[in-house]
């Protein structure tokens, strides 16, 4: 009786004492203030082991043909570059200014300044699935919004299918793979 | 009750602007650029893997950049077939 007790005193201390905190304001939630250590590896480890639980049944549909890439290519450079780069740009406000700093996407994987999973890390069908969901759920809280909402399916694996080829794009071949003409409508015969 | 069938209008109102917004494909051709092809004539096309999807990619977009250029100088000449003409006969 007396653990119930004193265990129902507690709980009720706590919850008082959190939201005291949280009403208090003290927490600084400034993007260029960075979060305390332990608090980055929660998140992380929260934000990548729900990445991986909600993508593991994901089918992964044939990524190889030259239309998917051209398709995902636009995309990307229209939607993405600020804030995940491009073969040849370094830095952009975008990514300088959010927190946590979107990946450099035109990087290798282990060049990012993000944690994977180790099993996106080495297993292109799982990379692939990882980015599907990113793209298609977005992050809460992050400022990677979700995608699926405006854009089908076929566009976003023809960005995942994009993204995997993008780490070793020349800038030259970059710009040719993303460079549109304009609308066909306006040829004339 | 009037505020309330304004509060619902209003919610309709957002939402279905809200997806006239959706990133269409047809925008993209806002801004078109030509792809810069001649760094695809350095490249060493014997060491291409033409099996692959990203040479695959490229030569196409080169391909039909060539198509395009071709069909733009073609016009040019026909519009200025003075141009063309080698023989200039003397004039007397």
């Amino acid at each position: 009786m007396k653990i119930i007790k004193y265990t129902a005193i507690s709980s009720l201390l706590l919850t008082v004492a959190g939201l005291g905190f949280i009403y208090s304001g003290i927490y600084p939630v400034g993007a260029d203030t960075p979060h305390f250590q332990a608090t980055t590896w929660a998140l992380t480890t929260l934000r990548e082991s729900s990445i991986s639980r909600s993508s593991e049944d994901i089918v992964v549909p044939d990524l190889g043909s030259p239309e998917l890439l051209l398709a995902g290519g636009a995309d990307y450079n229209e939607m993405c570059t600020g804030c995940h780069l491009q073969p040849g740009v370094t830095e952009s406000d975008m990514a300088i200014g959010l927190y946590p700093s979107p990946p450099n996407l035109s990087g290798t994987i282990d060049g990012h300044g993000h944690s994977h999973s180790q099993a996106a890390n080495t297993n292109p069908e799982a990379q692939a699935k990882r980015l599907f969901w990113i793209i298609k759920h977005g992050i809460k809280a992050s400022g990677m919004p979700a995608w699926g909402p405006t854009h089908d399916d076929e566009r976003i694996w023809a960005m995942v299918a994009f993204l995997q080829r993008l780490p070793e794009l020349t800038p030259q071949q970059y710009q040719i793979l993303t460079a549109r003409k304009g609308d066909d409508s306006s040829s004339h015969h | 009750m009037n505020i309330a069938k304004i509060s619902v209008f209003l919610v309709a109102a957002t939402l279905s602007l809200s997806t006239a917004y959706a990133h269409s494909t047809k925008d993209r051709s806002k801004e078109p650029k030509t792809p810069q092809c001649d760094s695809m004539k350095d490249m060493n096309h014997a060491e291409m893997d033409m099996n692959d999807p990203l040479t695959q990619a490229l030569m196409r977009q080169c391909a039909a950049d060539e198509k395009t250029k071709d069909s733009k100088e073609l016009e040019r000449s026909n519009r200025n077939p003075m141009t063309n003409n080698s023989d200039h006969s003397g004039h007397h």
